[in-house]
């Protein structure tokens, strides 16, 4: 039995429209007060601060460097926050207004109130959500638009309005922009949409299977054509050096089961099962789902599930709270297909209570810090060094540039006020300042990694010694040298 | 009794007459620095180990070890320090002698073994609390040698035997040509690679004199000389048996006791695949817990160019696993994991082959073969189980082809390989030949082939690369990015408009150019505004020379490298207004041709679908 929702009036819709800007400002200015207390006790997502780099070097780069808007990298994450000149704000308003939405699609549906209120209270406070909306919009936009995808697929097997399908199907293809993974759930989605209709009519299927594939198969071909252009290799963006598959640790166990269907289902199951206390109620909903065409549906509905497994099986699985939020948003677009439960209602409720417990254990190590400081007031510093050295950096001399490779040292390059004064990779003096350090750069940073392209070509770094230079400050991750005299 | 003694002198004549001429004997001080250590080695943990190989010569009498060593002041006094020789025990001392005074002399017995190379190792087995688990929890422990330690040699071999003169400890070369000759003078160029890869495990210092200095060996290239020809100390060659010298015909050559030997030209087709083995890297089996590595360094100056499509084919073998511990195998490359699988509980022959991303193949390609073996909790208890791994040298690595064609100093320097010909114009640039393949000699091994031409103006064809050595009006027909016989020229940044180099009329550069002259891979050496230039090339060492990653480098007092090409332009006298003009009109011209063209074809398809006729 639904809930007799009111007509939609012109008022009824501004209200509606108004209170959604005003949930939208009220969570945007929660996120924001949030990220800036944790960044100014000097903890930030990495992932933010590569974003804000790529933006900092694409607005005032020496020259402005446009392919690091995302010719490689998956581009939407990067564009959307160029209008805010700044990831932080960024991130508060992107994230405002999609939780927002959030909510406000569940108070328009037919939906048990219980069940919408715990639900509602999830996505809002659960540290989960919480960390993606704080530090990571990309990931957060990207479980949104694959749960809302998912949503109108079922929508249309249930009703069979084509507007339905157009906009999963859009909606789907859009998050290949922000992840390129998502295409691993294309293998579920076209035979589960178009199957049920073959045996009526093969044209609708086709067109069905068309539909659901074109967008995606039409963004990552154009993506492939400007990495040609650009780049020069159509799929750099798959393996190229800067590619997005190379900006997450793969984890060992998931490297030894790639490859291997057994071992890689193994670590799937393994991995959702580790999240079960707060992905529980995604698998109990499975069981109370209505409407027609079941099996589709259910089909459809797992489509996190093989994101998961394709991902394992392909070696690109990083566990994350990306995923989990995959589950937790494909649970909360599909309220209104639920059967009213109050098992259900348990279940998420308990999945809320255990999800402040379970990010203290999650493998990835920002985001257990991240719960740490939200539940026990424990804050980690992760970027205090890098802050420390922009400082000393700052209150040099304007003009003096600063020789880097940001592929390792970008935290410095974003926490910095001047990313002008950077030499960087990109730029075409870069080669020069390798070789010759002095006579370019007065500062020279370098990551202790054997990846950073100053240490590989200066070994004795690491001892401290790179000839013409003092070594001003060392790090766990990086050492600091400043020229001794001016070569020039 | 006088019948005796006079048949006594005649018998002792008659035996050294017939006799072969006798042993010198010598005494030699082997650096850790020559043998390419110039820093402290510093090895952690309870078991910190560190291994040194030494050739294992004919002359060989006698070794002593003069160790420097510090050890983890938390290191308890009872702990000990062991030295092996091939893999025996011959010495141990405890942690409390060696503070006393940081230093042990040891005399390494050579009986005990008869491998060669010697491989000599300094092993520690340090603790601090006794359980062993907590002491490897702690980090604390480690063990230091410092780069002053040394080995001694006591040799004694025969003066004549040509194949003992590049069988020597020492490692000071002094390499004589006479004045003027310009025959010699090239024939040398080729010489001090040729020691280098005959002597490739210590740092052979070369200097190119007039006249026999102070070195304890000196090659001498004599026109019209025997071929090969020793003396004590001083080897006598003909220029024309300079390219004789080399490692693949070292069987032949260290067979000759006389003069006369020719080695034939080496010829192989270049093989897709090359064994841990061939790249030097013995069976290498390590004992540990936790995380026990194998390095596997590839570089693109042992295979001749940057590998596509590069595998690594590992066999490595391990014992089984105890109960309540894990272990894993990991391959990374160049700091990035790329492989790993579980080992198997029963301890087996693991296989694998692992594609290395293109992304993460370079010139120097650090593979490690990481194989983690871990205690669970409460299984350690004061004896530690460990792994026993080894990591065959019958592994391989395998690729479908070589990039060849260098884009920067650096790539050349470390693709070089095969036939190179080194083309000198006169024997001013002598000394900058030289220098350079000598400093070569130190970072790659891979040529075959050397032949030294006078250069006249063009590079031959039949040569994989091609070094030119020649003033800046002689090198016009090479197509190379920088035209220095220019009265000035400026390296300009296209983006900015900014001069990144001016050249000065007073004052002399020597520059470094990478090209494709006729197809041939070329490295031309030559100089700006006078041969004064070539001061800084005579000076360039092969560190300097890996670190120039531009395709111009210029050399003064330091020496910067720019990438002239596609990125930053050379704009010479005379060319900068039409260079601006070009800078800024090129956007409106490129706009105005396109406009152009859209016109034709707007009137083309109405001229032919007759819509201007209606």
């Amino acid at each position: 039995m639904g809930i007799a929702l009111p007509e939609p009036t012109f008022h009824r819709r501004a209200a509606g429209a108004l209170a959604y800007l005003l949930l939208a400002a009220v969570l945007a200015c929660g996120y924001y007060v949030l990220g800036s207390v944790l960044f100014k006790a000097d903890f930030v997502s990495l992932g933010l601060l590569f974003f804000s780099e790529k933006a900092a070097l694409a607005l005032h780069g020496a020259p402005p460097h446009l392919p690091n808007v995302g010719f490689v990298y998956p581009p939407l994450s990067y564009l959307i926050q160029l209008p805010f000149n700044d990831a932080f704000t960024a991130q508060a308003v992107l994230a405002g207004m999609i939780v927002a939405a959030i909510v406000r699609s569940i108070d328009r549906r037919d939906v048990d109130p219980a069940l919408g209120w715990v639900v509602k209270t999830f996505i809002v406070f659960s540290p989960v959500t919480l960390f993606l909306a704080t530090e990571r919009y990309g990931e957060l936009l990207f479980a949104t638009l694959l749960a809302a995808s998912v949503h109108y697929m079922t929508r249309f097997l249930r009703e069979g309005y084509s507007l339905h399908l157009f906009t999963a199907s859009t909606l789907l293809g859009t998050t290949f922009f922000i992840d390129f993974r998502s295409i691993f759930v294309m293998l579920l989605f076209v035979p589960a949409m178009a199957l049920p209709y073959a045996r009526a009519s093969r044209a609708q299927a086709i067109s069905i299977a068309l539909t659901v594939i074109v967008p995606m198969a039409f963004f990552a071909l154009a993506w492939s054509y400007v990495n040609w252009v650009f780049v020069g290799d159509p799929l750099a963006f798959v393996s190229g050096s800067a590619s997005f598959f190379h900006t997450f640790t793969t984890s060992t166990q998931a490297l030894a089961a790639a490859g291997n269907p057994l071992s890689s289902a193994l670590l799937s199951a393994r991995e959702i099962a580790f999240t079960l206390p707060i992905t529980a109620p995604y698998f109990v909903g499975l069981f109370y789902l209505r409407g027609t065409a079941r099996i589709p549906t259910v089909l459809i509905y797992l489509g996190p599930v093989m994101l998961v497994a394709m991902s394992a099986y392909l070696g690109v699985y990083a566990p994350s709270d990306a995923f989990v939020a995959v589950f937790v948003l494909t649970f909360a677009f599909a309220l209104p297909q639920f059967r009213r439960s109050r098992v259900l209602v348990c279940v998420t409720a308990i999945g809320f209570v255990f999800s402040f417990a379970s990010t203290f254990v999650t493998q990835e190590p920002e985001e257990r810090a991240f719960a740490r400081a939200v539940v026990g007031g424990a804050i980690v510093e992760n970027v205090r060094d890098y802050r420390d050295l922009a400082g000393v950096l700052a209150a040099s001399v304007p003009g003096d540039r600063i020789l880097a490779d940001d592929a390792t040292m970008f935290p410095l390059v974003a926490l910095s006020a001047n990313p002008e004064r950077f030499l960087l990779p990109y730029q075409y003096e870069f080669a020069s300042a390798l070789s010759n350090p002095r006579g370019f750069a007065r500062f020279v940073v370098v990551a202790r990694r054997k990846d950073d392209m100053i240490d590989s070509l200066y070994p004795d770094i690491e001892r401290g010694r790179l000839v013409g230079y003092r070594e001003v400050a060392r790090s766990e991750r990086f050492v600091a040298f400043e020229r001794l005299a001016n070569p020039q | 009794m006088k019948r005796f003694g006079r048949r006594l002198v005649a018998l002792l004549l008659l035996t050294a007459a017939f006799a072969p001429a006798a042993a010198a004997a010598a005494q030699s001080v082997v650096g850790f620095e020559s043998l390419g250590y110039p820093d402290d080695i510093a090895s952690p943990g309870v078991y910190p180990a560190a291994t040194f190989y030494l050739p294992r010569y004919r002359s060989l009498r006698s070794l002593a070890l003069d160790l420097d060593l510090d050890v983890a002041p938390l290191a308890d006094p009872r702990s000990s320090v062991a030295v092996t020789v091939g893999g025996q025990p011959v010495w141990e001392t405890s942690v409390a002698a060696i503070r006393k005074h940081n230093h042990v002399h040891i005399a390494l017995p050579l009986a005990s073994t008869i491998a060669d190379p010697l491989a000599i190792g300094v092993r520690g087995h340090l603790f601090i609390t006794g359980d062993v688990c907590s002491d490897l929890a702690s980090q604390s422990l480690f063990m230091t040698i410092h780069p002053t330690s040394h080995f001694t040699v006591q040799t004694s071999d025969d003066p004549t035997d040509i194949r003992s003169f590049f069988r020597s400890y020492e490692n000071h070369v002094d390499v004589v040509t006479p004045s003027g000759n310009d025959e010699a003078s090239r024939a040398a160029i080729a010489l001090p690679y040729r020691v280098r890869q005959l002597e490739p495990w210590h740092d052979v210092q070369l200097a190119l004199v007039g006249a026999a200095g102070s070195a304890t060996r000196t090659i001498v290239v004599r026109p019209g000389s025997a071929a090969l020809e020793r003396t004590a100390n001083v080897l006598t060659v003909a220029p024309q048996q300079v390219a004789a010298l080399r490692a693949e015909s070292t069987a032949l050559l260290f067979d000759a006791r006389a003069s006369g030997v020719t080695a034939g030209a080496a010829a192989g087709a270049p093989s897709q695949r090359v064994a841990l083995s061939e790249l030097g890297i013995p069976n290498d089996t390590r004992t540990g817990v936790g995380d026990i590595p194998f390095e596997v360094p590839l570089s693109s100056n042992r295979i001749g160019g940057i590998p596509k499509d590069l595998h690594f084919h590992l066999g490595f073998t391990h014992t089984p696993l105890l109960e309540h511990t894990t272990g894993m195998l990991q391959i990374q490359a160049n700091g990035t994991l790329i492989a790993a699988r579980e080992l198997s509980q029963s301890g087996t022959t693991e296989e694998m082959d692992v594609a290395v991303p293109s992304r993460l193949v370079g010139t120097e390609n650090d593979l490690r073969v990481v194989a983690s073996y871990y205690v669970g909790p409460g299984s350690c208890s004061g004896s530690l189980p460990a792994l026993t791994g080894t990591l065959s040298n019958a592994s391989y690595f395998s690729w479908s082809g070589l990039d060849r064609q260098p884009n920067d100093v650096s790539d050349f320097v470390k693709i070089l390989s095969g036939n190179v010909a080194i083309l000198v114009s006169d024997e001013r640039f002598t000394h900058a030949a030289f220098r350079f393949m000598d400093e070569l000699g130190r970072v790659n091994k891979r040529v075959r082939d050397i032949t030294v031409q006078k250069f006249d103006g063009s590079v031959p064809s039949g040569y994989d690369f091609a070094l030119v050595f020649a003033p800046p009006e002689s090198l016009a027909r090479l197509g190379l990015p920088v035209h220095a016989d220019a009265a000035t020229f400026r390296i300009v940044n296209p983006l900015d408009q900014r001069n990144l180099f001016v050249s000065t009329q007073n004052r002399s550069i020597g520059i470094v150019q990478v090209g494709a002259a006729s197809g041939t891979p070329t490295l031309a050496f030559t100089y700006f505004h006078g041969a004064d230039g070539l001061a800084g090339l005579e000076r360039l060492s092969g560190a300097d020379l890996l670190r120039q990653v531009g395709n111009v480098a210029f050399v003064a007092d330091d020496i910067t490298s720019y990438e002239v090409g596609p990125k930053l332009h050379v704009v010479y006298e005379g060319d900068d207004l039409a260079t601006k003009v070009w800078f800024w009109a090129r956007i409106p011209i490129g706009l105005a041709l396109l406009g152009a063209i859209v016109f034709v074809v707007m009137f083309a398809s109405r001229r032919l679908t007759g819509r201007n006729a209606a």
